[in-house]
């Protein structure tokens, strides 16, 4: 009896998974869909981060931009007044004493990188798991909420307090200084007129330093917004949908890239659908109005 | 952020940037009372330009053990849904075979 059952049982067991299983999960495109989406959140995300990171390179304070430079200025401080001792040390000294790296804003970015990246990695098994881990995926949304909110929030830090290139303007400091030196006038207008296309050069070198940053953040908010769309309507949306909505998201992404610089319209449209998500989407609203002990209530209840 | 954060670390960097030029031009002597305050104000500097930074990040810790826990729970999902597959796939060749 046992014998002749079970083949029918197994195979009964068998179609009823194979059955039932799609019903309780998303597609395994949709799967898939997610993991890239996630992905290159992480990508644009980590681009934008290792600018801001350049930029604040550019930014430490450096007072001897060469090493030539530094040299004349000691053999020219040094006389028979001077202290050996304190002058050695103060020199060997100088530049852990004055040009400090910022340390804890680079913690903060690295902190920043592992979050993106620890986003990502969430939806690395989804495309195996996609019957089962449906619940799971619904729960991430608040964190694509919130760290797409955060390049937003740096793209708009970028375009209100935006970074300096010190060395340079140390040097055209001094080649401003020098030309002025100059007693022969027929020398010093051509190096004066020098100085002057430096500065513009560095003006320019700048200001577009600081909006291809801005420009990496909000092609970041971008994939963030995509992916905050597949998870919040993953189980509604057809493959064709999600095709639709990243061939989308990708021509945003190209026009913030190849636009003509023109950040503070991107700034004032990411800041636009932010607040618009705030009226329309309760999640978004918590995410900006609550404080953080609040926040975490909030991710707590997004998980139930 | 606010007008008078970005406004602040303008005038800091101005000042710093004014300073560092005096510093690379002067004496031994001038040079040793530049020096404290070139470092006390890059000191502000940086901590402004940090707090411009973290003012930006809306993550916490706790978002980011609640997401290694989403991470693990969509692991174990994969690797529960591998299991039942073949279980279901031996159940059959078995059934089919019988």
């Amino acid at each position: 009896m046992l014998r002749t059952n079970f083949p029918l049982k197994a195979v009964a067991v068998a179609l009823l998974l194979s059955l039932t299983l799609p019903l309780i999960g998303c597609s395994k495109e949709k799967a898939e869909a997610i993991k890239t989406g996630a992905e290159q959140f992480r990508v644009e995300a980590s681009s934008a981060l290792d600018a801001i990171r350049e930029l604040n390179n550019q930014d430490a304070l450096v007072i001897f931009t060469s090493n030539d430079q530094e040299v004349k200025n000691i053999a020219n401080e040094f006389n028979e007044k001077t202290d050996v001792t304190r002058f050695v040390n103060d020199k060997l000294a100088f530049k852990q004493r004055l040009e400090t790296p910022n340390s804890d804003l680079e913690r903060n970015l690295s902190g920043m990188q592992e979050a993106y990246e620890l986003f990502a990695s969430m939806f690395r098994s989804l495309p195996r798991g996609n019957f089962l881990a449906g619940k799971d995926v619904k729960k991430t949304k608040i964190f694509a909420v919130k760290l797409t909110i955060q390049m937003v929030n740096l793209a708009k830090m970028l375009g209100e307090a935006p970074f300096r290139f010190s060395a340079r303007r140390q040097d055209l400091m001094h080649q401003f200084q020098a030309a002025n030196e100059l007693t022969d006038a027929a020398a010093k207008k051509p190096a004066l007129v020098m100085a002057a296309q430096q500065l513009i050069k560095l003006r320019d070198d700048e200001a577009k330093a600081n909006t291809d940053a801005i420009t990496q953040c909000l092609k970041a908010a971008e994939a963030g917004k995509l992916i905050t769309n597949l998870i919040d309507q993953y189980d509604k949306l057809s493959v064709g949908d999600i095709l639709d909505l990243t061939r989308n998201s990708l021509s945003i992404i190209n026009d913030v890239t190849g636009g003509s610089h023109n950040v503070q319209a991107a700034i004032s449209r990411y800041d636009a659908f932010v607040k618009n998500k705030i009226d329309a989407d309760p999640l978004w609203k918590d995410v900006l109005n609550t404080d953080v002990k609040s926040l975490e209530s909030l991710v707590k209840n997004s998980s139930k | 952020m606010s007008n008078d954060d970005a406004a602040m670390l303008s005038a800091v960097k101005d000042t710093l940037d004014g300073l560092a030029f005096k510093y690379s031009n002067s004496d031994f002597d001038t040079q040793q009372q530049l020096g404290p305050k070139i470092q006390d104000l890059n000191n502000q500097y940086n901590a402004l330009r940090t707090k411009l930074v973290s003012d930006a990040n809306v993550m916490t810790a706790a978002d980011l053990t609640q997401m290694t826990a989403i991470r693990d729970a969509i692991d174990h999902a994969a690797d529960t849904q591998a299991l039942i597959l073949g279980i279901a796939r031996a159940a059959f060749f078995i059934g089919t075979k019988l």
